[in-house]
């Protein structure tokens, strides 16, 4: 059965702090209205936290998500508009392209590192290409599905629980997850198994590409228009979000519903600093103190349980 | 052999060859396993047996070799995939774990088990690996939540030989252990090779390769002895005693006994230790004393991982230690080099020419003021890649000259320094016989030049090269060989320990 301990809440723990310290700031956030306002934003991070937590069970790192998303958004600010059809080709075409990037990196043991930064260079070109300075038009029907307003629970909560849903369903609750977490940790012994390890490769990056296109298509409908520099941000932000929910770099290892957390930590930093009228240029800097907490906190752990191997 | 109907065979393996280079891991190999039998490979470093093993479950092509299993021939153009042999019913648990740190046990186990699938797919696989666990390990205290990382290795080596035994739609009908108790304690031990026979008296059959003697002989029923790559006996274990055992492997405890422990010191030159240990204890090691003078050449054997690197580390770290003493047990003077023989782990900058390989840990005296001398560097790696013959320009890329060549510019990386004292960790593993010969010159060069060698090494036969030479197992010393003593049957019958032991 699945043991969910003290540690693995610490994502939660935090998010819940910075909630309360939000709505000690200001109170009118405890309502529908102020927590649709304080996440809708955590949204499309939350998307890309989880295609970069796709890459990082592979025990890769995807270094190229930001100017992804950005693509998305410019297809979806200038394509989509007019032809749905074309568009819909394109963000096929995007996820393809992942995948390919996925089998080169394994096919060619090359350094994940390498070909994504080299990738983010590509995805920004052809989006200035398309889009030289911010202009078009997102779609009403994008716009409306993600400020969906239901009754009682906000919109951005519904999604960003349905989010964590499904990541944890894809990765842990499902036995080909197993087999994918599995891939990053110890490539060999999931291929003397029996799996393909290059199908594995395939369906984490194929996947990332998939979470970066709704990455793309939720940040549209906050931005409403296009521009290729949108969601750069996205990359190391994406990278914190993970990390703080619970995920390590050594592949495999990797918490969906944490990472959903913690995207949802990494924008209410930023909103916390406003409330306090600091300077949004302190903003990132925060968010690196709450990672390098995060990273204390598992050293913390690892002396408090002795990291004692069960004997 | 008696002829027998091959249908009567599991599985037969006809001339397996197999070449890793320079070096003869298999020379024509044949074995025969049966149903109801428990067959062990035994053999010293090197013998072969893991990569008989790793050939007959698929991991490693053999050159050469026909592989009948149940009586049916096995198209061996590309080898058999592990895949392929779980389909046969052959399952294999090897000596590097095949488990993900990152995984649960229940997962680990899904992950093998093809009928762990659709809802509740954990349980499933929890529910066979617990029941493999519980037949094979009792009392094994392994949970289902618990992630690979966080299990001891000898609860992963459990968890390992459980899944191994798991099957979906075909029957087990044999297993290959890799050392499968090295990790394990006594009563894990006993219960396996219990719940081995009770399966084989229901027909399973298995091979085992160890190096735990008395285990063989007490649980299998036939041993096949392995040496330098071929087979060199086959004997029901009724048959053997250890001592047998152990001079077939080329061991014998004959020796001109006056010279038993006898350390012959060259304290009458007058020359000082150059390392000195007393009593040395770590985690690895227990109770070690050594002496090395300037001019000797030292000898680290036994069999492998049994101490010998960890002394080599321990003496490395002490020289080069900012600490006075980190180990007070340990006395080392003078400076020190490191010659590694993991070479692509632990020896070559695998992005870098052979000069800068070589030139590497010499850069400070090749630089005035901090200013790197090309000249000089040019001059220093010129002269030493001469005297090591080394085949490959110095502007090459590394990587591109063979292994053997690799580890002669290790070799000179190390001893270009000018160290007093030269560490080789197993530096001849994997190289041909001209550039053994080679280094063992170069050593013996630059001892009879005053410095000091200590050498850990897994062939027996480079013992004679040395001074002196110190028998590891266990992480203590058991031996002590010099002058006549020096010879590879008392290094093997020495490597097995006290019939008392494993």
């Amino acid at each position: 059965m699945s043991k969910i301990n003290f540690w693995d809440g610490v994502p939660f723990y935090f998010l819940v702090i910075l909630l309360f310290i939000v709505i000690r700031l200001e109170p009118n956030a405890l309502s529908y209205n102020g927590f649709n306002l304080l996440l809708s934003a955590a949204v499309p991070l939350a998307f890309a936290a989880m295609a970069q937590m796709f890459i990082m069970a592979a025990g890769d790192i995807d270094l190229g998500l930001g100017t992804f998303v950005g693509l998305v958004n410019v297809i979806t600010a200038i394509v989509l508009i007019h032809h749905i059809f074309y568009a819909t080709l394109i963000y096929a075409g995007m996820i393809l392209a992942y995948v390919l990037l996925g089998l080169l990196v394994h096919n060619r043991q090359l350094p994940s590192i390498v070909v994504t930064l080299g990738a983010s260079f590509v995805w920004l070109g052809i989006a200035i290409i398309i889009l030289p300075s911010p202009a078009g038009e997102v779609p009403a029907y994008i716009i409306n599905f993600f400020n969906w307003s239901p009754p009682i629970i906000p919109g951005p909560v519904i999604y960003l629980i349905l989010i964590g849903l499904i990541g944890n369903f894809v990765l842990m609750r499902n036995r080909y997850g197993a087999v994918l977490r599995g891939s990053g940790s110890n490539a060999d012994a999931i291929g003397r198994a029996g799996w393909s390890v290059a199908k594995t490769k395939a369906i984490l990056y194929g996947l990332a590409g998939l979470f970066g296109i709704l990455s793309g298509l939720s940040l549209s409908a906050i931005t409403t228009s296009g521009d290729a520099n949108n969601g750069a941000s996205y990359v190391l932000l994406s990278i914190m979000a993970v990390i703080i929910g619970g995920g390590e770099f050594s592949g495999g290892l990797v918490a969906p519903a944490g990472a959903v957390a913690g995207a949802a930590v990494v924008v209410l930093i930023g909103t916390v600093l406003t409330f306090l009228n600091v300077s949004s240029d302190y903003q990132i800097g925060a968010q690196g103190l709450i990672l390098i907490a995060t990273l204390a906190i598992r050293a913390v752990r690892r002396f408090v349980t002795g990291r004692v191997k069960v004997k | 052999m008696s002829p027998r109907d091959d249908s009567k065979v599991r599985l037969r393996a006809d001339n397996f060859s197999k070449s890793f280079g320079a070096t003869r891991a298999l020379s024509d190999v044949s074995i025969v396993v049966r149903p109801n039998e428990l067959v062990g490979i035994a053999g010293h470093n090197g013998a072969g047996k893991s990569t008989l093993l790793r050939s007959l479950a698929g991991l490693t092509k053999p050159d050469k070799g026909r592989m009948q299993i149940g009586g049916n021939e096995i198209e061996m153009k590309d080898g058999l995939t592990a895949g392929q042999s779980r389909n046969f019913g052959i399952h294999t648990v090897y000596q590097e774990l095949s488990l993900c740190p990152a995984l649960r046990v229940d997962e680990s186990a899904a992950v093998v088990l093809e009928d762990a699938k659709g809802i509740g797919w954990q349980r499933k696989a929890w529910k066979k690996l617990e029941a493999a666990l519980n037949e094979i390990f009792p009392g094994h205290g392994i949970l289902a939540g618990q992630k690979i990382s966080d299990l001891s290795i000898a609860k992963r080596q459990m968890v390992e030989i459980a899944s191994a035994t798991l099957t979906s739609n075909r029957e087990l009908e044999l297993l290959m252990l890799d050392e499968p108790t090295s990790s394990l304690d006594a009563d894990a031990t006993a219960t396996l090779y219990k719940w081995l026979r009770k399966r084989s008296n229901e027909g399973l059959s298995a091979i085992v390769t160890t190096h735990r003697l008395n285990e063989m002989l007490t649980h299998l029923d036939r041993i096949y002895v392995m040496r330098d790559g071929k087979i060199i006996a086959e004997e029901p274990t009724s048959a053997l005693t250890r001592e047998k055992l152990i001079a077939l492997m080329g061991g014998s405890h004959e020796s001109d006994s006056s010279t038993e422990k006898v350390v012959l010191s060259k304290a009458s030159t007058g020359e000082r230790d150059k390392v000195s240990i007393s009593g040395f204890t770590n985690n690895e090691l227990k109770d070690i004393s050594l002496e090395a003078k300037a001019g000797e050449i030292i000898g680290l054997v036994g069999l492998e991982g049994h101490g010998q690197r960890a002394l080599l580390e321990a003496i490395f770290r002490t020289a080069t230690s900012r600490t006075p003493s980190a180990y007070r047990a340990i006395k080392v003077q003078g400076n020190i080099a490191y010659v590694s023989g993991d070479r692509v782990v632990a020896g070559i900058f695998k992005f870098w020419t052979v000069g800068e390989n070589i030139s590497a840990s010499s850069l400070k005296v090749l630089s005035k003021i901090g200013w790197l001398s090309r000249n000089s560097e040019k001059k220093l790696v010129d002269s030493w890649s001469k005297r090591l013959e080394i085949r490959g320009a110095v502007t090459a890329p590394i990587v591109s000259l063979s292994g053997g060549n690799q580890q002669k510019a290790l070799m000179a990386r190390s001893i270009a320094t000018g160290a007093d004292i030269i560490l080789l960790d197993d530096p001849t593993r994997g190289v041909d016989q001209g550039t053994k010969e080679l280094m063992y010159a170069i050593l013996k060069e630059e001892a009879a030049a005053g410095r000091t060698v200590i050498w850990y090494s897994t062939e027996n036969e480079e013992l004679i090269h040395c001074d002196r030479v110190y028998v590891l197992r266990a992480g203590e010393i058991v031996e002590v060989l010099e002058g006549d003593d020096r010879d590879e049957a008392r290094v093997i019958a020495a490597s097995f320990g006290a019939a008392g032991e494993n």
